[in-house]
């Protein structure tokens, strides 16, 4: 016969059926206990990170409908670039992976109506690129966007009939603030323009529209805050304007929107390359609040590691009684040729045993919840909630590796110690006084 | 008597123990020699270190001195791996009580040394129902512990320790919790199976009925060998 102590096999069969067959000596409910306290805390970790990951989703989602994915700016951004130093054709050969590209210009203005104002952000777009990656593209509520490419008339014409102006297209918060409607005449007077510039371009600082459009993008920022304008409109505002920024093309500076907004890191840096400009992704202008929801995703993944802890200690609870429970067994076992590795091997196989039941039942509840909230929409949101439609669930295959793996290992290691006292056992101590 | 044919050699065997932060010396100096296929009864009151001189013999226990000397190998400085496969292969033991494992039936009990020992299943599994046959326990393969009767764990221990033909035998009060009728079937077994495979044995026992049956025997007292009987 072969050598002793080496058989895995044998010692993982010896294992399972300890721990299986211990009915009615009163362990097996402890172990029952065991196992559910991993199956509760995989379960809770498997469910919690679905639904904050698909929280996160969702919220990363609103923030790409209404914003570029990329801007490239100049380095100074007030001044902006010209297309004719960098051509949109260089940019899209150097993004293949761009869905849309959008050359914008982006001033502080401040809108009056009668006697009301509001500070809002101008963003001048040409209608004739791919402007699909702003807020306002597929928004709107009132008239509509081309319209901002027309002279349109006044409803209620102040000066001679035949005046026509800009249209101009605002977000339904600053219309709101202003009191105003489609067909109303609003100036524009920029507090940024110089001096110098008022002078070359024939009194730009203060600027006549009509509101040829209002949208409503559901997000507070755009709505409360944009306006929109054809681009060589948007182009008067920009600080020192003069009028060879036309002739120039000076803008703001480029809007893209790529396949995979997850890429925009690889996008920049090849730009980088190329050229010394600025670079504002989605991620950077939301930084803050990623980090808060990834700070939030983590604190709450340890905090509810600390269900699977707890469980651990329960599993180590459980094995130090069946191992004091069990002393004789063990002595017996050391009688017949086990070795202390042996006795060792033998309890953490229980331990990880107890630890794979546990966590194969809380999966499967963690999973069963997930696809029982993604499919059937069981809750109900409470009603200032109600956007959102019920729970959003993302399922996060490497997250659970993870949740899963932690929870083995901390299950091994709650046995280790029952192992280590099972094995140190003198095995004449248990037999001595049978 | 510690001729150089003993397949037990025991000298000048010492164990202390320590008690409650007492020193206990459990055998003082114990020197014997037992020949191959020798049975011998290990008597004594309780306390005399019978069953710390049959742990030392069977590797259970290390000496606090002295040497034990097992099929011509000293074992009583062997690590655990080594002290572990003398028990799986040189020595068979047989235990007053609690001899079996709850959660295994008979024949899983009495194959287990041999899977241990990295046997093939099949083999094994015939081994152990020839042995179990041969305690009269054939038709009780699949029962558990818990369904047998004292005398039918005994022998179910008897037909294990014998399962890897072990050149020795310890059995520690193998009758001392069964009623007359058991113990003397026990007693019959054992005593037949060891002459039939020629093993070495060493019985510890408070029967002196039984010790007097024995051809040979050792009287313990306070840790020290007062009698030696029979063929030494």
């Amino acid at each position: 016969m072969a050598a002793v102590g080496t058989n895995s096999s044998f010692l993982q069969w010896a294992a399972w059926r300890q721990l299986v067959s211990s009915r009615g000596h009163g362990l097996s409910f402890m172990t029952v206990f065991s196992i559910l306290g991993v199956t509760l805390g995989v379960a809770a970790l498997i469910i919690v990170l679905s639904v904050m990951g698909g929280f996160e989703q969702d919220l990363k989602s609103k923030m790409l409908r209404g914003q570029p994915h990329l801007e490239i700016l100049a380095s100074n951004p007030i001044l902006g670039f010209s297309l004719n130093e960098i051509p949109l054709d260089q940019i899209k050969k150097l993004v293949p992976e761009g869905a849309g590209f959008s050359p914008f210009t982006e001033t502080d203005v401040v809108i009056k109506q009668g006697k009301h104002l509001a500070a809002v952000n101008l963003v001048g777009i040409d209608l004739k690129y791919d402007n699909t990656m702003w807020a306002f593209w597929d928004t709107m509520v009132d008239g509509e966007l081309k319209s901002i490419d027309e002279n349109v008339q006044p409803l209620l014409s102040i000066g001679p009939e035949t005046s026509k102006f800009p249209g101009i297209v605002l977000g339904e918060g600053v219309a709101g603030q202003l009191g105003t409607d489609l067909g109303d005449e609003i100036t524009l007077v920029s507090p940024q323009a110089a001096s110098g510039a008022v002078l070359f371009s024939g009194g730009t600082i203060t600027r006549t529209y009509v509101v040829s459009g209002i949208f409503r993008s559901r997000i507070f920022t755009y709505d409360s805050k944009w306006a929109v304008v054809r681009l060589d409109e948007g182009r008067k505002f920009m600080t020192d304007y003069d009028p060879y920024l036309d002739i120039e093309r000076y803008v703001t500076g480029i809007a893209i929107n790529a396949a995979d907004p997850y890429e925009v890191d690889d996008i920049i840096a090849r730009l980088k390359t190329k050229f010394d400009l600025k670079f504002r992704s989605w991620k950077d202008a939301n930084s803050a609040l990623l980090f808060a929801l990834q700070l939030e995703k983590y604190t709450m993944g340890a905090i509810l590691m600390l269900i699977v802890l707890v469980a651990v200690f329960s599993i180590s609870g459980t094995m130090m009684m069946t191992v004091f429970h069990k002393k004789t067994q063990v002595c017996l076992m050391r009688s017949i040729g086990m070795t202390q590795k042996d006795i060792a091997r033998l309890y953490i196989y229980q331990g990880a045993a107890i630890g794979v039941i546990g966590i194969t039942l809380g999966l499967l509840i963690g999973l069963g919840v997930c696809f029982g909230i993604y499919e059937l929409r069981y809750i109900d949101m409470p009603a200032n909630l109600n956007s959102i439609r019920g729970l959003p669930v993302k399922f996060l295959p490497l997250e659970y590796v993870i949740v899963c793996f932690t929870a083995l290992v901390l299950a091994i290691l709650g046995a280790l110690y029952p192992a280590l006292i099972a094995s140190r056992q003198n095995p004449s101590s248990g037999l001595r006084y049978s | 008597m510690n001729s150089v044919d003993s397949i037990i050699k025991l000298e000048n065997i010492g164990k202390t123990y320590l008690l409650a932060q007492q020193r206990v010396e459990a055998l003082k100096g114990v020197s014997l020699g037992i020949r191959p296929g020798q049975v011998v009864s290990v008597t004594g009151r309780s306390g005399s270190g019978k069953s710390t001189l049959l742990h030392v013999t069977g590797t259970l226990d290390k000496p606090s001195e002295g040497r034990v000397v097992l099929n011509g190998q000293d074992v009583s400085k062997a690590n655990d791996q080594v002290a572990s496969q003398f028990r799986n292969r040189t020595v068979g033991f047989v235990f007053q009580m609690n001899n079996l494992l709850p959660e295994f039936s008979a024949l899983e009990n009495v194959m287990m040394p041999g899977l241990l020992a990295g046997g093939v299943k099949q083999a094994v599994a015939d081994r152990a129902k020839m042995l179990l046959d041969s305690v009269e326990l054939g038709g009780r393969v699949d029962h558990r512990p818990a369904e047998l009767s004292g005398g039918e764990q005994q022998r179910v221990a008897i037909a294990r320790a014998l399962l890897m033909e072990p050149p020795i035998l310890l059995a520690d009060e193998p009758t001392g919790n069964l009623d007359k009728k058991s113990a003397d079937t026990v007693e019959g077994l054992l005593l037949e199976l060891c002459r039939r495979n020629g093993v070495t044995m060493l019985l510890v026992t408070h029967d002196m009925e039984l010790a007097k049956r024995l051809p040979d025997h050792v009287i313990m007292e306070d840790g020290k060998i007062k009698e030696l009987g029979g063929s030494w």
